[in-house]
């Protein structure tokens, strides 16, 4: 193993603080799936590849991270130990194709140059073109912004698996945004990614972008509740913790936060039908979010989100960018 | 050869079952016969058969190292074993068929809650590890009469989470988010709000109960009382909890306050006299070394703080933080060759502050989810992979000695440590407290510190890590006082400070009730 993930293994206590937030944790009540399951596990003698099924079972929703009081990089150290897996020739995960532009854990990726203040939309964004005109136009109320194309779901998907750790297709990402300023990202694990292989540019989440704007804000009620996005929400914990609060504090709108103040997630975003083991379901995360909770109205700022809560309630279901 | 022959005269044969005087080191233990309680050891016999009678009753055992692994240790990171298969509890009736098993086929079973003992309690060293934190529902809260059933495997945290739907919240918990209900009901529980409120397992209003022979019981203070009081503070000892009815109160934020000294005597007195008086709904001595002391304060409601600062403020002899400050500059500009050490507590001040007050747990000057608050920033600054806190819990006269004393140890052992000081509110009946923390003297309060030695990634021997906490238990036998954590690798104290007649009295209890001795052995008997 790396001696960079070894030594962050050894860094973990077992406190098991990252087990609370832990979704997967929440769904089975087996501590070997999670993240501090597997790291004892590794420093019991483990070796990877018998943590294959636990990483499989992580959704990727980054929740354990700012639990941790070791300030371990959890997502990136479970996104390493599946790269491992991959390197060890077990079956790329997800086990369907990508799509059309990857092919045996490859991905032939051919960006574009993107111009300087660029949005990458998520896939059932780009399907719903009125949320995307509706997005365009919000973000692009001031200073113009241009939807980018290219392979980014399968970036995305490349990423979940393990497998888009190559220097070269960072090389070629820093040469595609290199007139960008600012990037917009949906996707909360390509933008936590994002976020570190473009220093140089201002990388946000969607939701963050959004709720940003005065008109967005102005428009929460007190009866609202609001679901962040939380791969992107824990991607940059300590500052978004204090706009979140904020936004809380003066609209009065019910979150998704738990009693640590991180966001509980669906795991909607994640996609488990392509997984072997299905542990978390987003329904039943969901239900748990709104337990007990009188609200109005669901704003969401993943469109994952939207088909999850309109099953289990009859109240408005809305996405941020619908707020006005 | 003649080396082997040397050595055989050295350590000579001896009988089985009676261990002989130490050769090597004087027997620590003076005046109390080596003479174990227990002194076979399971060593994997009738394992198979255990594993197939609970297998056809559709008891999965795990046994693969990974998951064994899960199990090596425990919060304290120095007791190190391995079970020989572990089942994650799912509910009372699987519980009762494993303990059944458990006395046929003679397996110790060994349960485990979020495993925050110190001193190897919760490890298995051998047979069953029985996870509890599959059982972790809560079964129904009464808004009314104020209380709560839950599965005693549940994270104080997650139960906490549950409450604050309905903006209710347990009395009081230790300040770790991974503690366990049943665990903490089973050694007593301290939280800053003991003072007024008790040991966290003085909040339980009934419990059911697996005995070790696998009935499934239910008791209560009127309902098979002496089960209920062996059980609470029992260190797992006469049966596992499985369910607790436990009393609730409306959650509330509090605001916090604190005032330094620079002597823990003072610090100590002060503490005691507003527990006494009831000046405070939460209160706690915490400390760098014994150089800046932090008695904390804190309030549900504006008028208990408004009679507070009208009445007992001015009786203490705390200053405020700008006061202490400038007294701490003034002696350390007389003192430049103790730089380092103003350096370190000015740092350690700098870090640790604004843990205690984060913005987005802060509402109006008030601390929202204290337990989170405390919890997070007891993680993130006194733990780690090896937790070394041995403490002393005594009565009130003895509590300023016991404290300085230990202080004393420390200092000779580490160059940092930190102290942490609480009262304990008696609110039960003495049985409960029999052969616990509680110690016997003590008389409407209980007091107990915790030493704490910040390790800061220095690495110590065990050896060194052992001496340091006998040095703390032996006071605690020299004073006649008990101790928070009296179990596990702290077997050898039980004897010297509870005396025979009552430690045999309760392994009578034991042997009845639990007669192939298999659950939770090691602990103390």
């Amino acid at each position: 193993m790396n001696e960079i993930i070894r030594k962050t293994i050894e860094k973990c206590t077992g406190c098991d603080v990252c087990k609370l937030p832990c979704p997967v944790w929440r769904q089975t009540r087996d501590p070997a799936l999670t993240f501090s399951g597997r790291a004892k596990a590794l420093q019991g003698g483990a070796s990877p590849e018998d943590l294959h099924k636990s990483l499989m079972a992580c959704i990727l929703c980054g929740s354990c991270g700012p639990a941790c009081p070791e300030n371990i990089d959890t997502l990136e150290t479970t996104l390493y130990l599946r790269a491992y897996l991959m390197g060890l020739g077990f079956a790329p995960f997800p086990a369907q194709p990508l799509s059309p532009g990857s092919s045996h854990g490859r991905i032939d990726y051919a960006l574009k140059n993107y111009d300087r203040r660029t949005f990458l939309p998520c896939e059932p964004i780009l399907e719903n073109t009125t949320i995307l005109n509706r997005i365009e136009k919000l973000l692009g109320n001031e200073i113009p912004v241009s939807i980018g194309d290219g392979p980014w779901t399968a970036i995305s998907s490349g990423i979940r698996a393990g497998f888009c750790r190559s220097q070269g297709l960072k090389a070629q990402i820093r040469q595609a945004f290199r007139e960008t300023d600012e990037l917009i990202v949906s996707d909360g694990l390509l933008l936590q990614k994002l976020r570190g292989w473009l220093p140089d540019v201002r990388v946000m989440g969607l939701g963050e972008a959004l709720i940003r704007l005065p008109g967005i804000h102005g428009a929460l009620r007190s009866s609202d509740f609001y679901i962040i996005e939380s791969t992107a929400f824990h991607s940059d914990y300590s500052r978004l913790i204090s706009l979140y609060d904020h936004v809380r504090a003066e609209t009065g709108c019910r979150m998704n936060l738990d009693l640590q103040r991180i966001a509980i997630p669906t795991g909607s975003s994640c996609p488990q039908d392509r997984y072997d083991s299905n542990q978390v379901d987003p329904l039943e995360q969901a239900r748990w979010i709104i337990n007990e909770s009188e609200f109005k109205r669901i704003v969401v700022e993943s469109m994952y989100d939207l088909d999850v809560f309109r099953k289990i309630t009859g109240s408005p279901v809305i996405h941020v960018s619908e707020l006005v | 050869m003649r080396d082997d022959k040397k050595s055989i005269k050295i350590f000579p044969e001896h009988q089985a079952g009676i261990i002989p005087p130490d050769p090597v080191a004087p027997d620590s233990l003076k005046g109390i016969p080596r003479v174990q309680t227990r002194p076979s050891r399971w060593t994997g016999q009738s394992w198979k058969g255990f594993v197939n009678f609970l297998h056809d009753n559709d008891i999965i055992v795990r046994e693969d190292r990974p998951t064994c692994s899960l199990y090596v240790t425990d919060g304290g990171g120095i007791a190190y074993g391995m079970p020989r298969g572990v089942v994650g509890a799912t509910s009372t009736e699987q519980i009762s068929v494993i303990m059944k098993a458990a006395q046929k086929f003679r397996v110790p079973v060994k349960t485990r809650g979020g495993a925050l003992t110190t001193e190897g309690e919760s490890v298995s060293f051998g047979g069953l590890q029985l996870d509890m934190t599959g059982m972790s529902r809560i079964l129904s809260i009464d808004e009314d009469a104020l209380t709560v059933r839950t599965q005693a495997g549940i994270y104080w945290h997650s139960l906490a989470e549950a409450l604050r739907r309905k903006n209710l919240d347990y009395l009081s918990a230790p300040l770790n988010l991974t503690s366990t209900v049943g665990g903490t009901l089973s050694v007593g529980g301290i939280d800053i709000n003991s003072p007024r409120l008790g040991c966290s397992a003085d909040q339980a209003i009934s419990l059911q109960v697996v005995m070790p022979t696998g009935e499934i019981m239910e008791c209560s203070e009127s309902h098979d009382a002496e089960l209920f009081d062996r059980v609470l503070f029992g260190y797992g000892q006469f049966g596992i909890i499985t369910e607790a009815t436990l009393r609730i109160r409306p959650f509330t934020p509090i605001s916090m306050h604190y005032f330094y000294y620079k002597s823990l005597r003072a610090s100590i007195e002060d503490l005691i006299m507003l527990i006494r008086a009831d000046a405070a709904d939460y209160i706690g001595i915490l400390t760098i070394m014994d150089r800046a002391i932090n008695l904390l304060v804190a309030f549900d409601s504006e008028e208990r703080k408004r009679t507070f600062f009208s009445k007992w403020r001015s009786s203490i002899k705390g200053h405020g933080e700008l006061s202490f400050g400038l007294k701490m500059a003034a002696l350390y500009a007389m003192h430049p060759w103790k730089t380092k050490e103003a350096l370190y507590l000015l740092g350690r001040k700098r870090a640790l502050m604004p843990e205690f007050n984060p913005g987005h747990h802060m509402r109006d000057g008030r601390i929202v989810d204290r337990t989170v608050v405390f919890s997070k920033a007891v993680w993130k600054f006194w733990g780690g992979r090896q937790m070394v806190i041995p403490d002393l819990a005594t009565s009130e006269d003895k509590f300023v000695e016991a404290v300085e004393r230990g202080n004393a140890v420390c200092k000779k052992y580490f160059r940092n440590y930190t102290l942490y000081c609480v009262g304990i509110k008696l609110m039960g009946s003495k049985r409960r407290y029999e052969m616990s923390c509680i110690p016997p003297d003590a008389n409407g309060f209980a007091y107990g510190c915790e030493f704490e030695p910040m390790l800061e990634g220095e690495i110590y021997g065990n050896d060194y890590l052992q001496s340091f906490k006998n040095e703390i238990y032996d006071i605690g036998v020299d004073m006649k006082t008990s101790y928070y954590r009296f179990g596990g690798m702290m077997k050898g104290y039980i004897r010297r400070v509870f005396g025979n007649n009552l430690v045999d009295r309760h392994l009578a209890i034991k042997r009845e009730i639990d007669p192939a001795m298999i659950l939770n052995s090691d602990v103390i008997f």
